[in-house]
């Protein structure tokens, strides 16, 4: 069983999730921010017409680093029963790698619990471990804490 | 055959059948059958029994042909129709209704009870006719062709299929044997007859149902029965031609057919039917030439998305080209094109969502019946603006809380009969329904003249239920006490119904209508009724909108809550922010205004720009015109003359603060932004389900430049920013309002504008109803004369240069502006170029300046400049006299002498202009006070007077008028440019013969010549 990953930086962070959950990456994106929403939400950007919510992985994963740096590129989910929107700001999207199943490992046990809650899988690659995400529980969950 | 689709558009179909049947059902009730509605349930009946027989449901084929017979019998006379057969036939047709509404188990509904009452009311008539199905049964063997017995209209279709040269066929084929058999479809059959005829009926031989469903298609062709067997590829003997020859109608086998007969006796009716018919034709005509299909409404929003888009395209088309219109050569003229069919585009999507308002309103003369039946109470319901359209969105959220305000206004507001005439009423009560337009909104009122709201009641009732204090309760107008009802928990039903009075209701009512983005309004008069008013946004989707910006973001502030717009320059002494402690207030026309940063609620930082660094500074100063000491604000204070805009544009809000006033019921507050950019239509979002919890926004829209924006939403923003709203701060709420009337009424508001020459012109607020921009290319040329077409209509532009003395200058300008006039009654639109500015000021009209001219009022300095005021009926007079003519007769009001008391110069001028043009003399009175001075020693024959006057106002002129034993019968009218029906009530009971709005001229002229004449009829 090989899986398709998309994989992406943010920070010195690499990450990848399944190819297929991804709808389109867009360069240059122009979003407004929402005042007084949640931290973890960056703002909202106008894809053809249909408003996208753009979250900020930084937050909702942990990581260190300057949240304000305007992300270069975002990555568009594909989420089939949902009528929102959702996509984040990535820094640099990296290649599509193909990963057999074997290589995936569970995330080890000094991955805190908050963090680790949107972690599937450790993919240990020759030069560098890619953390594959959880993406359809991340957005999911914020969106119930909302409602 | 039992095709999903085909089942959904026989629904769609019958359901539109039954709401027919319905409103003709409930008319008859009400105004009396007549041949005309008959004839239509008969058909709508018809229509559903031949299609529901195509499906197979029995239990609908039964019903609606039990039906079918009962019109039958009524059509011609035999069955008289009553209050009684009206319940049974409504009953009927709800049965109907259920069983298509849920047509997979419509076989399993009962019946029978229904079945029993119609046939006993058939059997009460002569059996005669129902021996009718059987005589075609003998005749099975040759043609019968039962669908022409039908109706008329159809029988004159006919008639004029056959006057074009047409031929009459009929097709009778077997639907299992010969097509569902066959694998052969019915549809692709009719679909070929409609490819080179028409089909004018199919249906089913109902008494042949035994062995297979026996279909007839009669149709029209201007073809010849040889060609059609093998063009059809049906056998010969299907097809007969039917020939409809003078008097009688016979089968080209020359049979005479008997039951073709009866139904073609009736082309040789006598002269009256004729007319009657021709009209049904036309109807008819009428009918077919308004194509129309049915659309899915995700389609339809799903278009209306890519129109938006394709609007957003656009507009980043033209500004990226913006830079190279000159260098390429033509692209000037496609772009104009782009820009011109995408707004058309959208337009035109937009109209496809927009249905009539008499969608909703339909369904109410049923309710009424019903519920009057029930409360025994007498209620006529008259309906008015039907045709106002609204999206349909909208139409279908307003079916309920209209019915639960129709409801109440029966159960609570309606007396019973006898009370009614006990209180000198008529014994039928009114209820009206009426929309109407009203600056860009659509307004519904629910109107009944029944006993009003008691207040005192609506206080018991609060106090009981633990809604509010006592102390509170003290403390509140009667307005607030009126907006208790709407608190959710609230009933002031004496027993509990189940009609109304559950207490739940009127916050659901508010909550829905609001949450269309709508207002709701109530007046009531003790004993003479209630008005409830809804204010309605045209389109769900669309709202107009100012784009308002802080800290460099923008937002999008819904126009429907902005009252005004203040604008505070840091050194005017006259207006400026103070504090207490803390909080920063506004003293607008005598009243605390509470201000409120939207970057504050929003939670951004405030900033400024630091001209000396160059860079924004984090905003430290509570109070915005604190001086600071250091380089920045010496530095302005030398340059102050230099250059206004450049200062604005670099200190933000620093020194020029804006503030929107906003209203939400009672409640205001002023919302300080750093700057208001120009009004959006915008296209309304739901906001996603990520950031629900944040109270300021109720949506997101898309702005012109392509990038998101949050809309605003006022009632969040004053929950967030803990505005406390208690009932003693509005103690003196009414000797407020009644001042900031008196203020309003010395201050003007004008808009300032120029045509071609260099005069500036002006022209009141209050006529204005909006002003549009155009390209010179939308102007279009007809004759002498110049048209623009605004919401789809054409309209009549003219340049006031044209008809007043002013100076005329060739010039070709990119854009133009078109002031639409309010209160006209063929409005036409006033073309100009340049927008100055709108201004409240105190308008002196300068006496003997040489300026007087028709079309103008005079002249006034506003802002120190000259500016000419515009008669926008003197104007309009001389462009179209064939309106705006007044003809008065000069008889009648020569001797005539009218005491005008205004105290504003420029209505007095004004109102002064429209009365001698009509001829009559007029002598003028600055206040109530110098009106009874001269009304003791002039003779006076009516006196027209304003409300609102320094000394005394009008209501109390007209009360010592009145107890004046000389000047008791003297006719008064009050003009007033507040217009409400509790203003226009208390008028009317201080003695006012009549209540106008002052601005429409024609209808002041029209009520004061009434009033004299009533007046001499009575004396």
């Amino acid at each position: 069983m090989k899986e398709k990953l998309l994989t992406f930086f943010i920070g010195d962070c690499y990450f990848g999730i399944n190819v297929t959950l991804v709808k389109e990456i867009n360069r240059r994106v122009d979003w407004t921010p929402v005042p007084g929403a949640k931290p973890y939400v960056t703002g909202f950007f106008n894809m053809r017409g249909q408003v996208v919510t753009l979250f900020d992985l930084r937050v909702v994963l942990g990581l260190e680093g300057d949240r304000r740096q305007p992300g270069t590129a975002c990555i568009i989910m594909k989420i089939p029963k949902d009528p929102n929107q959702v996509g984040f700001l990535i820094d640099r999207p990296g290649d599509v790698i193909e990963v057999e199943s074997d290589e995936f490992e569970v995330p080890p046990a000094n991955v805190g619990p908050v963090e680790g809650e949107f972690i599937n899988n450790i993919v240990k690659l020759k030069e560098e471990l890619l953390i594959v995400l959880n993406t359809e529980k991340m957005f999911s969950e914020h969106g119930s804490i909302d409602n | 055959m039992q095709d999903e689709e085909f089942i959904q558009g026989f629904i769609e179909e019958a359901i539109g059948h039954l709401d027919t049947v319905e409103s003709e059902i409930v008319q008859m009730d009400t105004a009396g059958t007549n041949a005309e509605s008959i004839n239509n349930i008969f058909r709508a009946v018809h229509s559903i029994k031949g299609t529901s027989s195509f499906f197979d449901f029995k239990n609908i084929v039964v019903l609606s042909h039990a039906l079918e017979n009962v019109f039958g019998e009524a059509r011609s006379g035999k069955l008289e129709i009553n209050e009684e057969l009206i319940d049974i036939l409504l009953s009927s047709n709800d049965c109907l209704r259920a069983m298509v509404n849920d047509v997979a188990n419509s076989e399993s509904v009962d019946i029978s009870a229904l079945m029993g009452r119609l046939s006993r009311v058939l059997q009460g008539t002569s059996s005669e006719k129902n021996e009718l199905p059987k005589a075609s049964e003998q005749s099975s063997g040759s043609f019968s062709c039962s669908s022409l017995e039908w109706e008329e209209a159809r029988r004159s279709r006919i008639a004029s299929e056959i006057e074009r040269g047409c031929r009459l066929y009929l097709l009778k084929r077997r639907l299992y044997g010969d097509f569902i058999g066959k694998g052969e479809s019915l549809l692709a059959l009719l679909k070929e007859l409609e490819s080179f005829g028409s089909v004018i009926d199919c249906s089913v031989d109902l008494d042949r149902l035994e062995e297979d469903i026996h279909i007839e298609v009669l149709f029209t062709t201007v073809l010849e029965m040889d060609i059609l067997p093998p063009l059809l590829t049906e056998p010969k003997e299907a097809i007969s031609e039917l020939r409809i020859v003078g008097k009688a109608a016979e089968t080209q086998h020359g049979e005479a057919e008997r039951n073709v007969e009866p139904a073609a006796a009736g082309y040789s009716q006598s002269a009256p039917d004729e007319a009657e018919r021709s009209s049904q034709q036309s109807k008819w005509q009428n009918v077919s030439v308004e194509d129309s299909i049915r659309v899915n409404i995700t389609l339809l929003n799903s278009l209306l998305n890519v129109a938006s888009e394709m609007v957003l395209a656009r507009n980043q088309l033209l500004r990226t080209m913006q830079p190279h219109r000159k260098a390429i050569p033509g692209i000037e003229a496609i772009l104009q094109n782009v820009d011109h069919i995408t707004t058309n585009l959208q337009e035109k999507v937009m109209q496809t969502r927009m249905q009539p308002v008499s969608n909703v309103f339909s369904k109410f003369p049923r309710i009424i019946r019903e519920l009057a039946k029930k409360m025994g109470k007498d209620i006529q319901l008259v309906l008015g603006g039907s045709e106002v359209e609204l999206d349909k969105s909208i139409i279908e959220a307003l079916y309920d809380p209209l019915t639960h305000l129709v409801r109440n206004s029966i159960d609570h507001g309606m007396e019973l009969p006898e009370e009614r005439i006990a209180l000198g009423k008529p014994r039928t009560g009114t209820l009206s329904l009426k929309a109407y337009h009203e600056s860009g909104y659509v307004y519904i009122d629910v109107i009944d003249d029944g006993k009003g709201i008691d207040l005192e009641r609506i206080k018991v009732k609060a106090l009981e239920n633990a809604l509010i204090g006592k102390a509170d309760l003290t403390l509140m107008t009667d307005q607030e006490v009126l907006q208790l009802i709407f608190r959710p928990g609230f009933s002031t039903s004496e027993k509990i119904t189940d009609i109304s009075g559950r207490g739940v209701g009127m916050d659901v009512v508010k909550t829905n209508i609001e949450k269309l983005g709508g207002k709701i309004e109530i007046f009531t008069v003790q004993k003479a009724g209630t008005t409830i008013r809804l204010l309605l946004p045209l389109t769900l989707a669309i709202i107009p909108s100012l784009i308002v910006e802080v800290e460099k973001q923008k937002f999008a502030l819904p126009q429907i809550n902005i009252q005004e717009i203040v604008r505070i320059k840091a050194n005017d002494p006259s207006r400026k922010i103070e504090y207490i402690n803390n909080s920063e207030v506004l003293r607008l026309r005598g009243r605390l205004l509470p201000i409120i940063h939207l970057a504050d609620v929003l939670g951004l930082e405030r900033t400024y720009m630091d001209r000396v660094m160059g860079v924004r500074k984090h905003e430290k100063r509570k109070n915005l015109f604190d001086i600071r000491r250091s380089g920045p604000a010496e530095a302005l204070e030398s340059d102050q003359a230099k250059d206004l805009e450049e200062e604005r544009r670099e200190y933000g809000f620093g020194y020029i603060i804006r503030i929107l006033v906003i209203k939400i019921g009672s409640r205001r507050l002023g919302l300080a932004v750093d700057t208001i950019h120009e009004s959006e239509e915008i296209l309304v979002k739901t906001l996603p389900a990520y950031v629900k919890d944040c109270k300021c926004y109720s949506g997101v829209t898309i702005l012109g430049d392509g990038k998101t924006a949050l809309i605003l939403d006022p009632s969040g923003i004053i929950e967030k920013a803990n505005l406390h709203y208690s009932e003693g701060q509005d103690e003196k709420r009414a000797i407020e309002r009644e001042q900031e009337k008196l203020n309003m009424y010395e201050y003007q508001s004008v808009l300032l504008f120029k045509c071609s020459g260099p005069e500036t012109l002006a022209l009141d607020m209050s006529m204005i109803s909006r002003v549009e921009e155009i390209r010179p290319d939308e102007i279009e040329r007809i004759g002498d004369k110049e048209f623009i077409q605004f919401r789809g209509q054409v309209l009549r532009v003219i340049r006031p240069e044209s008809f007043l003395p002013l100076n005329r200058e060739k010039r070709e300008r990119d854009k133009y502006f078109v002031i639409i006039p309010k209160l006209v009654k063929h409005p036409i639109g006033i073309l100009i170029e340049e927008i100055k500015d709108t201004v409240q000021a105190h308008i002196d009209i300068a006496e003997d300046d040489g300026i007087k001219a028709k079309g103008l009022v005079g002249s006034s300095i506003i802002c120190g400049s000259i500016v000419l005021l515009i008669n926008i009926y003197e104007l309009f007079e001389m462009a179209s006299p064939e309106h705006y003519k007044i003809e008065t007769d000069a008889k009648l009001t020569e001797k005539i002498t009218i005491l005008l008391a205004e105290d504003t110069p420029f209505f007095q001028r004004m109102e002064k202009d429209y009365f001698e043009n009509a001829g009559y003399r007029v002598i003028v009175a600055r206040e109530g006070k110098e009106a009874l001075e001269l009304l003791k020693d002039r003779q006076i024959d009516v006196v027209v007077s304003d409300i609102n006057m320094p000394v005394m106002n009008g209501l109390e002129l007209v009360k010592r008028i009145r107890s004046d034993s000389r000047l008791c019968s003297l006719p008064v009218i009050a003009v007033t440019s507040l217009t409400g029906e509790k203003q226009k009530n208390e008028g009317l009971e201080a003695g006012f013969d009549a209540y106008e709005y002052k601005l429409d001229r024609s209808r002041l002229l029209e009520v004061v010549d009434r009033v004299i004449r009533d007046r001499r009829r009575n004396v």
